[in-house]
Order: structure tokens, then sequence, then C-alpha cells
């Protein structure tokens, strides 16, 4: 039968130490007749809740233990399937660290976990630390290629790649000779990293490495001797890693994570060609209005892979850290990013005509939220009028709806009467104790910009709100949990999207905005669509769950 | 159920279950040799330690030997190439044990750094691993005792024993498992390459700052021979076949303060009229000669006085010699036995781009601006002479004061005593008609170059003194085209 441990009252407790005593078998053979805790009125209250993530998540993958790294995707011709391989963290890593992982999907919304294929090297070797790499298959060898960073202080070079090879893509042997160093071509030797090849437009290989603020492009026929072709600089003199090069219809792309302590997060570059691009990249010719960037701070180490028809991108959503869920949603600041590695979040790229790229949601994580749930309306404020599924809402009128599940799907359309009507949603919205301060976190959609250029755009902002005790109303802005800006619809209309997978939130809109984040507490809370000052029309919301 | 039928049932439980654990064997690497060499293999820390020559290319290395324990197994095996540039590991497994050992190489050097014969230290050629010493005709090479420095760790046969030189002999350097075999030849010469001269007449007249200068270079410079002005002046010692002079010119009781004293100097040196007419006629034309045919000069303390007398700074209006382009400003603020103490090393400082300037090659604290030139506590007399830069001193001051310098004297200005700025203490001239370095003159006026000490404080130890030697050696590699 099935009971909980914390529902035994001290009578039973008592009994139990009794038997434990005695015997430590003695206790499961005994009759057990107690009875469970009432459920939780789930649906009947409001009242504040303080979930914790599952262990392991599904759709934004994380594994059971520790958290994932950088992450390689490949589309896999042999089997069919996206395969990633990643870098395992674990909250205490020893000497050896980031071994890689493989995770196979077919649908990018759930991961089949391959296990390690790449163990990291004993502690005096190059590769005690492993670090981003790729993987490459070579269809005339039939030979799986990882190149990847091996990463040792101790050793004469701090980093240099290194590679591994295998004939199934999941048993590998690591090349005991094959070495290439920064310092042998006149580069760095602390900074030569994450090594990505790719087939350029001259049937030859080519890989960029991340040297010292300059990228490193060597050329290869066989896969496996490579000569230096050339070094160009990184965008803006920043150190820039995790390069991602591929060929999109008839562009060019690069895309890189930034690791500017304020600039911090993935961009991406533009070229007709592999040389117009690398021009597009040392010379800082952003191609969108907020310098290249994509997403959020929330965003890191992402990269791509297709599988002829449709092109993904999975990068990692940092874990926070804090006492309770309040201090992890505010740890993120602009210049600090509290964790390295987290949830594998992925999402579909889309391309326009210009070549510009927007991330969408990925239709396969769309279909896994299949449950319907009737959003129940628990509250209404001054200004609102809505009938479950439709709406208008003004002023500073609010919604408040019920509680959300652990893997949510919520979507609707919002369009505002002005074009700089702001709006926002509210999560970890319900009532604290009496005398305790009531707070919850607001997404707000700044659609009406302050800064100059920026006011035909849009971004998502991030902050703390709330009443102390005395009912007197405070926020806190979140610098670090910011998305990119994008362009504002030209008919004030939003179609949004906002996936949640515990922690992490994932919000799009209208094939242009993508901003990932996390909103620790947000499962098993209520939440609310709210009227910063203007008018806005909601309909068609829907919820839907797994 | 009573409590001794549970204990029961737990002993019985314990009896039933076989552990499947292999637990017998060892996780040993008991011999490894990587191309033919061998390892030191520590049991305790599970390390090996690969001893190979200097010379081992280690980015692609075969595993010649490798012996387990019985049993064992490893991801590693015989015939498997290594990159050791870097340690790896070896997993070996026995049953269900495993260990992992950390492979790394010591290279063992095998190196003659010094060898030196009769006083002569040799040119060693470490590639063709040869050794050549140059000793004056006449000395007896059938016995005679080599003193020979290697690597650290390394041991060679022969050192400080004496031996027949009438012929090659080999010395042989072991360290460990490697070894390198020098050839060594003695060339006798009867005529010398190199003159180390004076204003003295004789060598044993040589005071003790250029006698120390003129020790070293007789034992470095092949081919060196002691040569008076005077013997220059009166044919004595020709410089048909020199290819390098140095002068170290040092002298106590008061510096010699340009040209005229310089030109007193000299004539009373060589024994001839304190007139340029007379002065020319007894040495300078023969230097100018030696000069203007390739031969090349490294001029230290107040030798530096002397390229203008000898053709290096022409009038660009008439063409003649610029006598007057001589150093303006020379000191000496102590006497050789009561030298003032440093009270750390004393450095000149590199000027303009010239960091890279083989003068300033391998110096110890090397690779900056600064050029470090004595120790704490080191004894020097101060004996400087320059071209001074200070405002108001002389038309080689001020903000056009290097250019001035450049068009009158003609050279190219190596050191000056403040970083960026200050007096000129090192200079060169071109060749003769030609470029910088073979056949020019380097000139070091810094009062840091000083090469003796008769009294050292307490707290001297030799650091940064050991660059003079460098610095000379570099000089007379660059003047000589080596």
């Amino acid at each position: 039968m099935r009971y909980n441990i914390f529902s035994y009252n001290r009578q039973t407790l008592a009994t139990l130490l009794v038997g434990a005593l005695a015997g430590a078998g003695l206790a499961s053979c005994s009759e057990d007749t107690y009875t469970p805790d009432p459920d939780r009125g789930w649906e009947s209250t409001t009242d504040v809740f303080v979930p914790t993530d599952e262990t392991g998540f599904s759709t934004y993958y994380n594994p059971a233990i520790g958290t994932c790294g950088d992450p390689m995707p490949y589309y896999d011709q042999k089997s069919g399937e996206f395969r990633i391989l990643y870098l395992q963290e674990f909250a205490q890593n020893t000497e050896s660290y980031h071994p890689m992982w493989l995770l196979s999907t077919k649908d990018c919304a759930n991961y089949t976990n391959l296990g390690e294929v790449l163990p990291a090297g004993a502690a005096a070797e190059q590769d005690a630390g492993v670090g981003t790499g790729c993987c490459v298959y070579d269809a005339e060898q039939e030979t799986y290629y990882i190149y990847y960073t091996g990463h040792n202080a101790a050793c004469p070079q701090t980093e240099a790649v290194m590679r591994a090879t295998s004939t199934d893509g999941l048993h590998y042997k690591k090349d005991m000779v094959w070495m290439l160093k920064g310092a042998e071509y006149g580069l760095s030797d602390t900074d030569f990293r994450d090594p990505q090849i790719f087939a350029g437009d001259d049937n030859r290989w080519h890989m960029v490495v991340s040297g010292k603020l300059q990228f490193a492009e060597f050329v290869s026929d066989n896969l496996q001797d490579w000569t230096l072709a050339e070094s160009f600089g990184m965008p803006w003199g920043r150190m820039s890693e995790c390069p991602d090069v591929f060929k999109m219809g008839d562009w060019w792309y690069m895309i890189l994570s930034d690791q500017d302590k304020y600039g911090r997060c993935i961009k991406y570059f533009k070229g007709r060609t592999w040389a117009e691009l690398k021009n597009a990249v040392k010379n800082a010719w952003f191609p969108n209005a907020d310098e290249g960037k994509l997403d959020s701070r929330g965003y890191f180490a992402a990269k791509t892979a297709g599988n002829g028809q449709d092109r993904y991108i999975w990068g990692w959503c940092p874990i926070r850290y804090g006492a309770d869920i309040y201090a992890k949603n505010t740890s993120v600041r602009d210049d600090v990013e509290p964790a390295w590695a987290g949830a594998l979040v992925c999402h579909r790229i889309a391309q326009k005509e210009d070549g510009q790229l927007a991330f969408v949601p990925v239709p396969g994580i769309a279909s896994k939220y299949g449950k319907s749930v009737q959003p129940v309306v628990v509250e209404q404020t001054e200004g609102a009028d809505f009938d479950g599924m439709n709406g208008r809402i003004s002023g500073f009128g609010m919604v408040r709806f019920s509680r959300l599940g652990y893997h949510n799907h919520i979507s609707m359309t919002v369009k505002t009467r002005n074009a700089g009507d702001k709006f926002a949603f509210c999560f970890v919205r319900g009532e604290h104790k009496d005398g305790e301060e009531n707070k919850w976190f607001q997404m707000g959609f700044n659609n009406q910009h302050w800064e100059s250029g920026k006011s035909n755009l849009c971004r998502v902002e991030f902050k703390l709100e709330g009443n102390d005790a005395e009912g007197r109303y405070f926020d806190q802005f979140v610098n670090g949990a910011l998305s990119n800006f994008v362009p504002r619809p030209a008919d004030n209309t939003y179609n949004i999207d906002i996936f949640t997978d515990n922690s992490v939130v994932v919000v799009y809109y209208n094939n242009v905005l993508s901003y990932t984040t996390r909103i620790y507490g947000i499962q098993k809370n209520g939440w609310s669509i709210n009227s910063l000052g203007g008018e806005i029309e909601v309909s068609d919301l829907k919820v839907t769950q797994y | 159920m009573s409590l001794c039928a549970v204990l029961g049932a737990f002993v019985a439980a314990c009896t039933d279950n076989q552990s499947n654990l292999v637990l017998s064997g060892d996780c040993l690497v008991q011999e490894f040799e990587v191309a033919g060499s061998g390892a030191e293999i520590d049991r305790t820390a599970y390390t090996i330690t690969v001893q190979v020559p200097e010379d081992t290319p280690l980015d692609d290395v075969e595993v010649t030997k490798l012996v387990l324990s019985d049993g064992a197994v490893a991801d590693v095996v015989q015939g498997a190439h290594l990159n050791l540039t870097v340690p790896r590991a070896i997993q070996v497994t026995n049953g269900s044990l495993k260990q992992v050992w950390t492979v790394r190489v010591k290279v063992m050097q095998t190196q003659i750094l010094s060898f030196t014969l009769g006083g002569f230290n040799g040119v060693i050629d470490q590639a063709a691993q040869t050794i050549t010493v140059y000793l004056k005709e006449g000395t007896d090479i059938t016995s005679i005792k080599p003193y020979i420095t290697v690597s650290e760790g390394a041991t060679v046969d022969g050192n400080e024993v004496s031996a027949d030189f009438t012929s090659v002999r080999h010395y042989i350097v072991k360290n460990g498992n490697a070894l390198r075999d020098y050839t060594v030849s003695v060339v006798l010469w009867s005529t010398p390459k190199a003159l180390y001269i004076s204003g003295s007449a004789r060598e044993s007249e040589l005071n003790m700052e250029e006698r120390t200068a003129y020790e070293w270079m007789k034992a470095n410079v092949p081919m060196t021979a002691f040569a008076s002005l005077r013997d220059i002046a009166d044919g004595t010692t020709s410089l048909d076949v020199i290819d390098l002079i140095y002068w170290h010119c040092a002298k106590d009781n008061g510096a010699l303060d340009g040209h005229d004293p310089f030109m007193a100097y000299v004539a009373n040196a060589v024994g001839c009229a304190n007139n340029m007419d007379a002065l020319n006629a007894a040495v300078f034309n023969k230097l100018g000669a030696y000069y203007s045919e390739g031969g090349s000069m490294l001029l230290t303390r107040y030798a530096t006085i002397l390229p203008p007398f000898i053709g290096t700074s022409i009038d660009a209006g008439g063409g003649w010699m610029d006598t007057w382009a001589t150093p303006n400003n020379c000191w000496q603020a102590r006497n050789e036995d009561d030298p003032e103490l440093c009270g750390g090393p004393w450095t000149f400082s590199i000027y303009g781009d010239n960091i890279g300037h083989p003068l300033f090659a391998d110096l110890v604290g090397g690779g900056t601006a600064t050029v470090y030139c004595t120790d704490k506590d080191y004894g020097v007399t101060n004996s400087v002479v320059c071209y001074n830069h200070a405002e108001g001193w002389s038309e080689y001051s001020g903000a056009n004061g290097y250019n001035h310098w450049n068009e009158r004297v003609q050279g190219r200005i190596l050191g000056v005593n403040d970083p960026g700025n200050g007096n000129i203490v090192a200079w060169e001239f071109p060749a003769k008609g030609g470029a910088y370095g073979q056949g020019g003159i380097i000139c070091l006026g810094t009062g840091c170059f000083d090469w003796y000490s008769a009294r050292t404080g307490a707290e001297y130890k030799e650091n940064y003194h050991r660059n003079i030697a460098r610095m000379a050696g570099n000089a007379c590699r660059y003047l000589m085209g080596n």
C-alpha cells in the first residue's frame, strides 16, 4: 500500500521506533492502518505554495543528477535522430570534470540519455577538464569525430584541441597522439578552445577555434590533418566562445557566446559567403537592431543542428542560487551570471527573407503539452472584464488565474489599444500569510523603451513586485533577466506562447521574440495578466500541460 | 516473529551472499619504456616517469615496452603511440580492480655548458656537438686538464683529468640513460684574430678594471691577443688580419673628460706630441684605416671617446672628420679601491625600439627596457662617459637633442640613463659606409658597465652583474657577424 512517511502521527512514530529497536524488518511486517494526508486543495485555495523542481526535466532537459553544460548537437544520419553531446556538470566536480554525455531526440521535446561517451582525462592529463567541441561524421570513413577542448592549467598549455573517434557514435577512442596547440601557430595557449567544424562551399572541412580575442580557422581535406588558414578578430575585441558556423538557405551564419560581463549572451552574424561572414564578425557588422543578440542572458553556449529541413538550437538556461525562490529569481545581475550550466533549452530557428534569424517554438514541444486545462479566474480587479478565455483589461487592472502545473503551455493573443500600451504576466501569485510581505514576479512587455532608437522595439523585463506588511507597494528590477530587443508588432498584436518546465520559462511572440529565463516557484501557484496603464484585449487564452 | 529469528535471517543472508568482486590480482605497471627509454615507476604515487634524451620528439612516441602484473590489462598497449608533450594516464584493470597511472616525461639534459682548456673557453656548437678550443701556439697540449660544466643532473667522464689534445677527443655526457657525445678539438694559433688594446704598455700593467675585461675576452673570444696603443703605433702589432678590437679604457684619479683629455691620454700612451697631426700619424690613422676596411670595435668607458677621431662623424658641410663630436660629459666619482656601494641594482634604459637589439639578448631580467648591470652592495667607481641631454647643457639637450645627436654624431642611440629620456650612455656606429653590426662600433659609456669591484658590501650577491659579460659577448658576436 502507498503511504507518506510524513503522515505518521506521534503514536505511529513511537511504534516505528520500538520496531526499529527490535529488528529492522519488523515494521514492514506489521499491519499498516495509516492514511495519507488529505490532498492539498489546489483548486479551492489561492495561498502561496513553495514548490521545488522535479528531479530531472524532460522537456528542457536536465539530468537527474547535476546539470547540462555546453551542448554540442548534430543530426545523426544513421539513426535519423538529433544527438546532443553535453558537458555533464556536477554540483561538486572532481579534478577530472565535464565528461561528455550524449542525448538523443527525434522531436526535440523528449530525450533519451545514452550515457557518458567521452570521459574526462585523469587529473594530470590535458583533458582533465573537457571543454566544448563538436561532433562530425565522415560518411566515407564511416567515422564519427569528436573534436573537443582539453583544459588543464597544470599542462604546458592551459587549452588545446583534442579529438576522439568512433564507428558507432557511442563508443569513442581518444587520439593519444594528435593535439592542436595555439602556441604552435603563434596563438594563445591559455585561450584555445571550442573547436567547431563545418563543410565549406569549397568542399573542404573548416574548423573554427576560439583563441584569445580572435578566432582561428583551420582547414582540412580529410578531417585529420589541419592547417591554419587565418585568424580573425572577435567582434568589438570581446572574448567570444562556443562558435557555431552553419549555412541556412543562401546565408552563412556564425552564432557565438559573448563572455562580456555586461553583454553576456549569444549573438549571431550573417554573410552571403563564409568570407563575407568572417568580415561581418571581425568588423562587428550586426544583423539586427540589438547588436546581433538573440534571446536573453538566461541562454548561453548555444549551438545548432539541422536535419536538412529544420534547424534547431540548444543552449543552457543556468540554474540560479538563493536561500529561497525570491532570492533565486533575483540573484541574476547584469554583471554576474550566478551559475555555469543548467537545463537544455531547444528552439527552432526561423529565417526571414533578409537573412535575419529568430527563435520560435519547437512543434514537438507544443504537441507534448497536450492536456488542456481550463484556466479559472480567481480574481478580477477594476478595469478587467474577462470571461475565462477572452476579455479586456485597462488601466492597472488585472485578471488572476488558478494555479499552474509543473509543465505548462500558456498561449493567447494580446492586442494593445495603443502601440505603447504595456502589459505583463505575473507569476508566483497568491496570498501570503498575515503579516508577511505579499510578493510576486512580473514579466513585463516594455514596448516603448526610453532609449534612443529603441522606441519601436520591445523587450521583456523582469522584476519582483509586492506589498509590504503595511500594504505599501515595492518593486525590484532584475537587471540580468531581460530579453533582447525585437521589433514591436506593427498591428499591436502579440501572439504569445509561454512554455514552462519546472523553473525554466520560455516566452515567444510573433516569431520574433524568444526569452529564456528561470522563475523558481512558478509551479503550483497562481498567475495573472496585467495591464500597465493602457488597455489590452486578450483572446484565445489556453493552458495545456502534460 | 522473535528477535532471534530476525537475527538468524540476517546471518543466513550474509552467508549466502557471495561477492562477485574479483580482488585477487594487482594493477601494477612493472616495466615501461617509450622510444627505448626506460622509466622510473613509483608504485606509491602510481606515476611513471620516462627519462628521454632532450632531442626526443615527444609529440609521437611509441610505447616500446609495457609489462603489467599477472592478469592485468591496460588501455594503452605495447606499440601504441602517445603524445607525451603532456602527461598521459594509463588505466590498468585486473578483475574488479582498476588503477590509473600517470605517465610523465623527464627530459634528461645532457649539454656541455662550458669547456675550458688552459684558461680558454671552447666554442660550443650544441647542434653539431662539437667544441673547438683556440690555444696559443706553443701551449703544451699533450697533457692538459679540461674544466667542464654540464647540465643539471648530468655527469661527464674526464672532467679535470689531464689528457692529450693533439688529436680530437670525445667527451660523453650522461644523464640517466640519455647521453650526448661531444667532439673536442684544439686549434693552435699564432696570428690573432682579435685584439684587446690598452693605453698600458704591457699586459702586466693593466689596472684591475681593464685586466678583468681582458681576462674575460681572452677566455671567450677565440684567438685574442693583447696590444698596447704603442704596439699599434709602432707597427709591432699589425691590424691587417684583425676582425675585432676591444678597448676598455679605465683609470683612477679623475675622468678622461672628453676631447682634449683623451688626446693627451693617447699621446702619452704612444709617446707622441699632443696634437692632431702627431696623433693621427701615430695611431688614429691606423685605427681609422682598420675601421674603414671593415674592422669592428667594442669600446667601453673612456674608449668611447675614440670614434670621432677615426672617422665615424663627418661634418655635413665640409666633409671633414668632426673630432669634436665626442661625448661631452664624463666623470669619475670614486677610485677603484674606494668604490661606491650600489644601494640596489644599477640600470640603464634601452632607447627607442631597441629591446630586440642583439646587444641585449638573454640578459638576466631582460625582455624589458631596463638593463640591469650591478647588484646591491657591488662597488663601482661610477665612471661615466655620455652625451648629456639635460636641459640647457649642450646641443644634445632638449626636445631636439637626440635628433641633433643623430645628425652630428651619426650613430644610433641604444641606451639612455633615464627611461625614454636622459643622457646618452650607449650607442653604436655602422660599418664605414655600411650597415650596423659586422664592422661597426659599439660604445658603452654607462657607469653601470663595470667589470671589477675591489670591494663589495655584506649583502652583495651576483645576479645581474653577469650581464656585463653577456653584453660584451653579445657585442662581440654582433660585431663579428655571428
